[in-house]
């Protein structure tokens, strides 16, 4: 049905984005597969345990996802042709601002969860370069979710270069939102906003 | 309200049997907090048992802790809901109700709140965006002496955003935040000194600022120390300081700094690059400030 229609949209974007450099090798799907299960585990094992305050369990959330996405890959994408026409320190400020921003959001949004189950449907070869882990989230209210992770086997080790939520790329509705942004406010105001979004305060004791 | 507190059955997965039982990897970030069942409010509102319930994670408790304190006029709670629905943490995110509460505590004079509320009028986030109202609020905040206030205010005068620019007006507030410790700050000087941005060039200014910042961690800050140690900019030559500081900067993923890191490597003798090795294993970075 739509949700199908949706995934199948979503993966064509996927295709377009995020070209592959040439001479790349090809990441291997069965090892994208291990890479992405290892990575579930490892969250399991933060988020399923309570005695940890709330505030940790982000930090580490977050430091597992700095380790496992490729930041500056995704945060180039997104700004897509401003990246080229911004300065030095636009660019160095733009990458930890977005990469903050995307750490944040979901280590936050993450840190407090538990319980739901999560498996692996299938992995195969995507584009020239990538692969995709298909995974299926199952909830109670509500059908199962289908996320799809981009894995690439970069320089530094496997990477997720883009996630995406019932067949949406992160990266591509980012980038759409952020050229509006662009086109209105500047590269300028983008960042101000990102500064805005990561600099607020959290719930607090007292 | 939703609340997000039932636990599932994993899933055979046909294939491949690959059932993992991931208590929820990304997935509940990617689908912005889907919670259900209604909390029933407790008579006795508690707001230190609404904490720990929050650091649990039990964010229906927490909210049935807190709704009544706030609905009463308390501030902290106020803000500490607003936070729950602006993270989307427990309830379905409404970023409109967390401005709505945030408003109500930041009336009341808490800080915070004025900041956050700033921040929302200044991306447009649950409210429509509106410079100059996030510089009223970031002036409030800004003015009680929180530090990321008098950040983000000065940064609103270097843009213009809300108010006339003004370089100089925005370095005499950032400055204010670099001069209790807030690392972000601290860089943003050491810039405005190599620059000349609303004070006077000044090199060895601008690397004392850019040493104040990585000493505190700040990764791209850590990069240009280690640069002007390369140099001699503002700081005695110094290869072995050099390596220690790109290397930071580099094991903290920065690729310029991994590129310089490895010209350097290649140019020292094994002894120094052990010890540039051995400072940067045992380097900690200074507390930072609270931010305020």
């Amino acid at each position: 049905m739509a949700l199908t229609r949706l995934l199948a949209l979503g993966l064509l974007i996927c295709f377009a984005a995020l070209p592959p450099a040439a001479a790349a090798p090809k990441t291997s799907p069965e090892e994208a597969e291990k890479f992405i299960r290892a990575l579930g585990e490892q969250a399991v094992s933060v988020l399923s345990d309570k005695s940890i305050p709330l505030a940790d369990r982000e930090t580490r959330i977050r430091d597992l996802l700095r380790k496992n996405f490729d930041l500056e890959t995704i945060g180039r994408f997104v700004l897509s042709k401003h990246w080229r026409t911004a300065s030095p320190d636009q660019q160095s400020d733009y990458l930890a601002l977005f990469s903050e921003f995307v750490l944040r959001t979901y280590a936050r949004r993450l840190g407090g969860y538990g319980n739901e189950q999560f498996k692996i449907n299938s992995a195969k070869p995507l584009g020239a370069r990538d692969a995709i882990v298909l995974t299926e989230i199952s909830r109670q209210a509500g059908p199962p979710i289908t996320a799809g992770w981009r894995v690439r086997d970069s320089d530094n080790g496997y990477k997720i270069v883009d996630v995406m939520v019932e067949g949406v790329s992160m990266a591509v509705t980012q980038r759409s939102e952020f050229e509006t942004i662009v086109r209105n406010q500047g590269l300028g105001g983008l960042i101000e906003i990102l500064r805005a979004k990561v600099s607020t305060f959290p719930a607090r004791p007292s | 309200m939703q609340i997000h507190n039932h636990s599932f059955r994993g899933v055979q997965a046909p294939r491949r049997g690959l059932t993992i039982a991931l208590r929820t990897l990304c997935l509940a970030a990617l689908t912005a907090g889907a919670v259900s069942g209604a909390g029933v409010p407790n008579a006795r509102a508690d707001f230190q048992a609404g904490w720990v319930a929050y650091e649990r994670g039990d964010f229906l408790t927490a909210y049935n802790e807190w709704q009544p304190l706030a609905e009463k006029g308390e501030t902290r709670a106020q803000f500490n809901i607003g936070v729950m629905y602006d993270e989307g943490k427990g309830l379905t995110q409404d970023r409109s109700k967390a401005i709505e509460w945030w408003t109500k505590a930041a009336k009341n004079g808490d800080a915070q709140a004025q900041h956050n509320l700033g921040l929302a009028y200044l991306a447009g986030t649950g409210v429509g965006q509106d410079y100059a109202e996030a510089v009223s609020w970031l002036k409030r905040a800004a003015g009680s002496g929180l530090i990321r206030s008098q950040y983000a205010l000065g940064r609103m005068y270097d843009y213009g955003f809300g108010v006339e620019k003004n370089e100089a007006e925005a370095a005499k507030w950032i400055r204010m935040a670099a001069d209790q410790g807030f690392d972000k700050a601290q860089y943003n000087m050491g810039k405005r000194y190599r620059d000349g941005i609303g004070v006077t060039k000044d090199k060895d200014a601008a690397t004392k600022w850019f040493m104040a910042a990585a000493e505190r961690g700040h990764v791209r800050a850590q990069h240009y120390t280690g640069l002007r140690y390369l140099s001699g900019d503002g700081v005695k030559k110094d290869a072995i300081a050099a390596l220690m500081w790109l290397t930071l900067s580099a094991r903290a993923g920065d690729r310029a700094a991994a590129k310089d890191r490895e010209n350097l490597v290649s140019r020292l003798p094994r002894a120094d690059r052990q010890q540039a090795e051995s400072l940067a294993d045992k380097w900690r970075p200074k507390q930072a400030s609270a931010g305020g």
